[in-house]
């Protein structure tokens, strides 16, 4: 079960570059996602490892092996890469049965009838469509599509899976459910797979590593917790998870603590930070929704905590939403859970958890923020 | 975070000739490239040599100036009248097709008119039947004093003056109207019944008539159509040779087609010079319609989205009107289809022409008969079919590697010359093709006149558009992701096709074989212009014993022309159609 390595691939289309300096190594036997907006690269990427393009340079290497590198002429096709795949549309084969589709890998591998009947129908348990062996795709529900391409990518059994937003054609409720089945199936055969989603929540609830890439260019690798709690910028901050993000100035900052103050305000605060961020270098200060919390000005105690408004109130039931304005022009979200519903115009106390705040400085190539 | 290998060292020249090495290697192992350059070489060889013989011919031959070839076609006896005939007659099949064919179309797309699969055959049965049967069963029919209509008519009412006569522009309209409606029927229904009945719910709610919401709503959505099923009536009106062959010519009506027949190529000696200008007329006026089509269809696309989401479109109740439209369908039935066989049938068994038709006047004979007459018989019907089998089959072959070029190729340059390539011979009618070809093949280096050759190039490159047509719709309901996952499973480029995408396609490549069949089998309007004695095709036979006035043996030879087209679709449609399950 081999690790995935692309080393600084490029891949342009005529003057549009899709995908450059891109270097991340795959761990072997970890589901990692790709994550990033719609024409980010992150669908050129996939398709650059599973060989349906040619980098323009760069290499990727399965293990040790290298099976593409423009530089020394290696180009192995998509057929003897051993991937499994599935696709966007499920690309099931509407001529075929769903036993046919699942067996086609084994038959092109050249498996015996017997060892080839026995694969198919154990890939079929696996997603539970052990008695539509006969039937035909467009027999089949969306889901069930889903589940049957599922199957024809493990059936073979081959060395690195490979999914491009898979999940995108189903209906919420579909989808839910069928990330935590890939999620189950994948901790049982823990096999080295690749997952392109630009569903953040999705990306969040599946992988064990998530490799975010925005314009072409790889923002940030790490864990779900990693991205969530030490965003690498305000990309990446603002497209995994809803954030706040402030105009700030770092005071001083210190194995990875700093304290900041926000243009135009008096008051420093305490937040997360980098550790290359140098001082009074400036940035924003990110604070999750959920890392304020508000309290009526009458029971509040405590060092940090500013005087704000409320604005706007939400019920979501696990949850109030708020948006607060504090110091006049800074309008901040807020999520909370539980507790007394706080009433619009009613002054509040407002406490910032220095662990979800972070100081970020702009992003490498200076991508203007996007608030989400 | 990640662990980087460090970029391999390469001087960029060594990389760079690494790199071409791949690629001339690449281009050497893909023998499709081969396939593909072969077959555009060829395409290119198909359209474009004869064409510039046709403008050669047309403008620049030998020492003729502009001026010369002015003066020429002014000195042609009766050109004005033929040109302002092929006006009339176009100007009067235009509306009399859309009127037979509009309301069929709408009766059976939109109505609960019983027996509507029974009616759209029937609307097909014109398609089927070639316009040269058609107009000799109307000839029969209709000729003044031995027509049968006349001739029943004079039994009952006495009266000796003709009831009707065949041989007038209006007859030639009648017919052409009569067969060209097929096309009108076929573009118009299938717009009608994709067509979103939301639509003219929206109308309807919004306070708008049935009568409003039809002129305000169906006819602006439809009229792509309208404007495509216009077109192909008028670029076959031009083109069709038989019916105004048959109907008009003896009555010194000639339309641009018959005319450039009977004053320039059959004429002695032949004025091929005056053929290429006439044909590059034909194919001027063609060109301009495809035109005009291209550029409406381009500017509409926008609103012909009849929506795609499977809602069916209402049927509208008609109580008891219902039986009103079943008769409609049924007296286009009758006029089409129905009175033209019978009277073949008539023709083909009687004893006498004239006698009634009952069991002691009816005959084997003319059976025999029609096979003794002439060697032409046997041998047309050989021609026909080495023509229009091979012809079909390797038009297939080819429209299976331009599609997939089409479609399918990365690159843009390569797929757009093949597609203009074989869109060409759309604007290219059968008399075009036949004064190309003549100028082309009948000198050196291509000394193909007077063989059947000469024939199946004419078909083939009269055909493509068609086949190339039905390949690329089905190809392009293939996405590429099919065919990747396969190369994901593990399938070589070659197992893909064959796993694939072939059987995927295949659908459309037997359509298209059997449309350019069925049109092969019937062709006319070039073959008469390059036939030679022994390279006859059934089409032309049955026009030469029409001329002849031998009914009884144009009769059977009719039928039995329509009877083995049809049993080899069938054939055809076995062998090779099963497995092709509807699984889009």
């Amino acid at each position: 079960m081999p690790s995935v390595r692309l080393n600084g691939l490029r891949k342009s289309f005529g003057r549009l570059v899709a995908v450059q300096d891109v270097s991340v190594e795959f761990e072997e036997g970890a589901l990692t996602s790709v994550l990033g907006p719609s024409g980010c690269g992150k669908t050129t990427t996939l398709n650059l490892i599973a060989g349906f393009a040619e980098p323009d340079c760069g290499a990727i290497y399965f293990g040790d092996r290298a099976i593409a590198d423009p530089a020394r002429g290696i180009a192995v096709p998509p057929n003897r890469r051993n991937l499994g795949m599935v696709f966007q549309s499920y690309a099931l084969w509407p001529h075929l049965t769903v036993g046919e589709n699942v067996a086609y890998g084994l038959k092109m591998r050249r498996i015996s009838r017997a060892e080839r009947d026995s694969a198919v129908k154990e890939a079929l348990r696996i997603v539970q469509l052990e008695s539509y062996v006969e039937r035909y795709p467009h027999e089949l529900s969306g889901g069930q599509q889903q589940r049957v391409a599922f199957a024809r990518a493990l059936a073979y059994s081959p060395a690195i899976l490979l999914f491009d937003e898979p999940l995108s054609n189903l209906d919420a409720h579909l989808r839910e459910e069928m990330r935590f089945e890939i999620k189950e199936i994948h901790r049982r055969i823990g096999i080295t797979a690749i997952y392109v989603t630009h569903d953040q929540a999705e990306a969040m609830t599946l992988s064990d590593r998530i490799v975010v890439i925005e314009a072409g260019r790889i923002r940030q690798v790490g864990t779900p917790r990693e991205l969530y709690e030490q965003p690498a910028g305000v990309f990446v901050a603002s497209f995994i998870g809803k954030t706040n993000l402030l105009p700030a100035q770092l005071l001083e900052g210190r194995d990875g603590w700093g304290v900041v103050r926000l243009d135009g305000q008096s008051d420093v605060l305490r937040c997360r930070c980098s550790v290359d961020a140098s001082d009074n270098s400036r940035g924003y200060l990110s604070i999750r929704p959920e890392g304020i919390r508000l309290q009526p000005l009458a029971e509040s105690s405590g060092e940090e905590r500013f005087t704000s408004r409320i604005c706007a109130s939400t019920y979501l039931g696990n949850l109030n939403e708020y948006r607060v304005a504090w110091n006049m022009d800074t309008v901040l979200d807020v999520q909370q859970a539980g507790g007394e519903e706080l009433k619009v115009g009613e002054l509040v106390a407002l406490e910032i958890d220095p662990k979800r705040a972070c100081f970020l400085i702009e992003d490498p190539v200076g991508t203007p923020p996007s608030m989400s | 975070m990640t662990t980087i290998q460090p970029p391999i060292s390469t001087s960029p020249l060594s990389a760079s000739l690494a790199f071409f090495a791949r690629r001339a290697r690449l281009l050497l192992q893909d023998p499709s490239l081969f396939a593909t350059g072969g077959v555009l070489l060829f395409l290119a060889w198909l359209i474009l040599y004869p064409l510039f013989w046709l403008f050669y011919g047309s403008f620049a031959y030998g020492e003729q100036g502009l001026g010369e070839i002015v003066a020429q076609l002014r000195a042609l006896p009766g050109l004005p009248r033929a040109l302002y005939d092929t006006a009339f007659v176009i100007a009067g099949t235009l509306p009399l097709a859309f009127a037979f064919a509009l309301p069929l179309a709408w009766i059976a797309a939109r109505t609960d008119t019983p027996l509507r699969g029974l009616i759209e055959m029937t609307a097909l049965m014109p398609f089927i039947t070639p316009p040269l049967i058609g107009a000799i069963a109307w000839s029969l029919l209709g000729a003044p004093r031995t027509g049968f209509i006349n001739v029943v008519a004079r039994a009952l009412t006495g009266t000796s003056a003709p009831v009707v006569d065949i041989y007038t522009r209006g007859g030639v309209i009648f017919v052409l109207g009569l067969y060209l409606s097929s096309y009108v029927f076929i573009t118009v229904k299938a717009v009608m019944e994709r067509m979103d009945a939301s639509f003219e719910d929206a109308s309807f709610i919004a306070g708008a008539s049935l009568f409003r919401t039809i002129r305000r709503v169906i006819i602006p959505l439809s009229l792509p159509a309208l404007l495509s099923a216009g077109i192909l009536v008028f670029v076959n009106a031009i083109e069709d040779f038989a019916i105004p062959g048959i109907l008009g010519a003896p009555g010194g009506i000639f339309t641009i087609t018959t005319y450039i027949y009977y004053h320039a190529i059959s004429y002695l000696p032949p004025r091929y010079g005056v053929a290429a200008v006439l044909a590059t007329l034909i194919m001027m006026l063609t060109a301009v319609a495809f035109l005009i089509q291209a550029r409406v269809l381009a500017g509409e696309r926008s609103f012909t989205t009849v929506g795609g989401r499977g809602r069916r479109p209402r049927r509208l109740r008609l109580g008891r009107w219902r039986y009103v439209t079943l008769l409609y369908a049924f007296l286009y039935f009758f006029f089409t289809v129905g009175l033209p066989y019978l009277v073949l049938i008539y023709g083909a068994f009687i004893k006498t022409w004239g006698l009634m038709p009952i069991f002691a006047n009816l005959t084997w004979a003319n059976v025999a008969g029609t096979f003794e007459a002439s060697p032409v018989v046997v041998r047309g019907l050989g021609n026909s079919l080495i023509l229009a089998l091979g012809g079909a089959t390797v038009a297939s072959l080819l429209t299976a590697v331009i599609g997939y070029v089409i479609v399918k190729s990365k690159t843009r340059m390569l797929a757009g010359a093949m597609d203009f390539l074989s869109t060409i011979p759309l604007t290219m009618s059968g008399p075009v093709i036949a004064v190309a070809l003549l100028w082309a093949y009948i000198q050196p280096p291509f000394m193909l006149y007077g063989t059947l050759w000469i024939l199946g190039i004419a078909y083939v490159t009269r055909y493509l558009p068609y086949g190339v047509r039905t390949v690329t719709a089905s190809l392009r309901q293939v996405s590429d992701e099919l065919e990747n996952a396969a190369a994901i499973c593990g399938a070589s480029r070659f197992a893909g096709f064959r796993d694939v995408l072939f059987p995927l396609v295949r659908p459309g490549i037997l359509a298209g074989w059997m449309l350019m069949f069925i049109s092969m089998m019937r062709e006319l309007s070039a073959s008469i212009f390059l036939f030679t004695p022994g390279n006859e095709t059934t089409a032309v036979a049955l026009f030469n014993l029409w001329e002849e006035g031998i009914f009884s043996y144009v009769s059977v030879l009719a039928l039995l022309f329509v009877a083995i087209s049809i049993i080899i679709l069938l054939i055809v449609q076995r062998l090779f159609g099963s497995g092709a399950r509807d699984a889009f």
